[in-house]
């Protein structure tokens, strides 16, 4: 078989084993017709609060740590100075703060997820096509690190190192890892039994790169739906450190660390709690939106 | 089946070796030495010395891990560097608290998901169901160190029901300890309420279409027994895996919010410790918390296999 007939036999029996039955047919068109306002609610969302994040600089804000006004100004209270969501107990724009905390909290969420995402599924990978004692050693420590509370790992891992930005993002990575791998471990174990990969095998393809080149493109599907929920995961745990004063020190802004500062003056100044407790939760609400309907729609398996 | 049994025990215990084992890998990370860490930068080298030859932390590091886990095994996780408090003691003492905590939270996730899971699976799609999904999905994108804020505000600040900070102990007083409990309790257990929930509605819904339920409609079996009893029954098992699941994510839960209601619980213990660089107190608590986790799984495990038969013997197979 040359290269060209086989690309077309795994093209074909990619389809052919996974018609399009009809109920699926039905509702893949269903959700087509409909217009989904919470999805794209939730896209206007994250794009909003990511341009902003990364053009923050750009943006007629205060910088996030001076004073840019009076101490406490309530909600909508001044409206000049982007002072409209009010200041802290220092004078400095909450408004900005969210925004600069916004990237803070997406650059470490993206970045962890997306090197939990590439070393766990290459393990996964691994795990899954080449079977054996590989998968038996790979999939046990899968299992106790996912059997093990995720903050406290990352609590022990902060009492050692100390807290910064590339130690929280390198202890998240290796939170999520073990979660990538065990999804890209299944999927590469329904694809290793396909026709396409056993006919691959058998003009002489490699293992590792049967593996690479014909596993791999089709099951990363599976890890990419979830990449949504798993950096809302990991934006909710960087807040949680934060929060316990464990996260990115000051002068970085983080979401967590606002509602830390904001927490003396709860009964005074609610809006320095409310605010970044905002952000957080509309962020993390449109990623796990987002997840959702991603994975509903390409991965055909149904929901995980 | 004694050999599926054997085999889970032997496997929890080969995770908490290894979580142990881990830990004191990890301490051996700290930059300089544990005394240095611990004494801080003023300390003279003279006195770093000294500290380390008296926690024997300039040992090898398999001698250091041995002699731990020896000293473990007779119930000493050592004493604090900090105040000299014996670690076993302050878990001890604060083991209860987030006992309390996670079991309370525990029961208002699962009562709260029975309840709205029953009432959602009946119509699925149908108003009430959506509404309830709604909360759900939004629940789960609140985690504590969000709720417990808010629920502050709203129930201490502005309606005055309960105190804000503080806690009463059960012993001193039950419905002060409830009062001292119930905002902490609403904050960990409303995530873990959506995914129960959810878990549990989607199970029934699937349930309800099953022809065993048709039936029991063609017998004439009123609709709310039909739903309790031929229905709830077979989700209860996944329930309760799931609900061994969150354990984790509660334990994580609980160490935010001991800390925001000042609650001297477990938590707390660890996360005062980490700030003041206690190193042995953070090691106690971790390997406490690994070993609680480790147990409830296990019991979850095994009584789910009681349950179900067939979960022991594609285990084995």
């Amino acid at each position: 078989m040359t290269p060209e007939t086989a690309a077309a036999y795994q093209h074909e029996s990619a389809i052919e084993a996974e018609p399009f039955a009809g109920p699926a047919l039905e509702s893949f068109a269903a959700v087509r017709r409909r217009f989904d306002v919470l999805l794209w609610l939730s896209v206007a969302w994250l794009a909003l609060i990511t341009l902003a994040s990364a053009f923050a600089s750009f943006l007629p804000l205060a910088s996030p740590n001076d004073v840019a006004g009076p101490i406490n100004v309530p909600m909508f209270h001044d409206f000049g100075n982007s002072l409209i969501l009010g200041t802290d107990s220092f004078g400095r724009s909450l408004l900005s703060r969210s925004i600069y905390g916004a990237r803070t909290s997406l650059v470490i969420g993206v970045s962890a997820a997306t090197a939990g995402c590439i070393v766990g599924g290459i393990i996964g990978l691994l795990a899954g096509y080449v079977r054996g004692a590989t998968d038996r050693v790979a999939s046990f420590i899968i299992d106790s690190v996912l059997a093990f509370p995720a903050l406290v790992v990352l609590l022990a891992l902060t009492a050692i190192l100390q807290p910064q930005l590339s130690t929280i993002v390198l202890g998240l990575s290796l939170l999520s890892m073990p979660a990538f791998a065990r999804l890209e471990r299944g999927a590469a174990l329904t694809y290793a039994e396909r026709p396409f990969v056993i006919a691959a095998r058998s003009y002489g393809t490699s293992r590792l790169r049967t593996a690479f080149a014909h596993v791999l493109p089709n099951s990363v599907v599976t890890m990419v739906t979830y990449l949504p929920t798993i950096i809302a995961a990991l934006i909710v745990a960087e807040g949680s450190l934060s929060f316990l004063g464990l996260g990115v020190p000051p002068p970085t802004v983080t979401w967590g660390g606002m509602i830390l500062d904001g927490e003396p003056n709860l009964a005074s100044a609610p809006n320095q709690v409310l605010v970044p407790a905002a952000f957080i939760f509309v962020t993390v609400f449109a990623l796990n939106v987002l997840g959702e309907r991603v994975r509903g729609r390409l991965d055909r398996r149904g929901r995980g | 089946m004694t050999s599926f049994f054997s085999w889970k025990i032997a496997r929890a215990l080969g995770i908490v070796l290894t979580v142990t084992f881990l830990t004191q890998g990890l301490l051996g990370l700290v930059p300089g030495s544990i005394a240095a860490a611990i004494l801080g930068p003023q300390a003279t080298a003279a006195q770093v010395n000294a500290l380390n030859a008296k926690l024997g932390t300039d040992r090898p590091f398999l001698v250091r891990y041995f002699s731990w886990l020896w000293n473990a095994l007779h119930g000493n996780l050592g004493s604090s560097a900090v105040n000299g408090q014996s670690v076993v003691s302050a878990i001890r003492s604060a083991l209860p608290v987030t006992a309390e905590l996670v079991i309370l939270s525990v029961l208002l996730a699962l009562v709260l998901s029975l309840v709205t899971g029953t009432v959602a699976a009946r119509k699925p799609g149908g108003k009430l169901d959506s509404a309830i999904g709604a909360v759900t999905s939004a629940s789960l994108s609140l985690p504590p160190f969000i709720v417990a804020p808010v629920l502050a505000y709203i129930f201490a600040v502005q309606l005055g029901w309960v105190p804000v900070l503080g806690y009463v102990s059960l012993t001193s007083s039950i419905g002060g300890n409830l009062q001292s409990v119930a905002l902490p309790v609403i904050a960990i257990g409303l995530p873990e309420f959506a995914v129960l929930q959810r878990l549990l509605r989607a199970d029934l819904a699937a349930t309800l279409g099953e022809d065993y339920i048709d039936a029991a409609r063609g017998r004439g079996v009123p609709e709310g027994r039909i739903l309790a009893r031929h229905a709830l029954r077979p989700s209860l098992i996944s329930l309760m895996t799931a609900t061994g699941i969150t354990i984790g994510r509660l334990i994580s839960g609980t160490v935010v919010v001991e800390v925001f209601f000042s609650l001297p619980g477990i938590g707390s213990l660890l996360v005062r410790s980490i700030l003041a660089r206690d190193l042995i107190m953070v090691q106690g608590c971790v390997v406490m918390i690994a070993l609680a986790y480790v147990l409830i799984n296990l019991v979850v495990d095994l009584a789910y296999s009681l349950v179900d038969p067939r979960i022991r013997i594609q285990a084995v197979a």
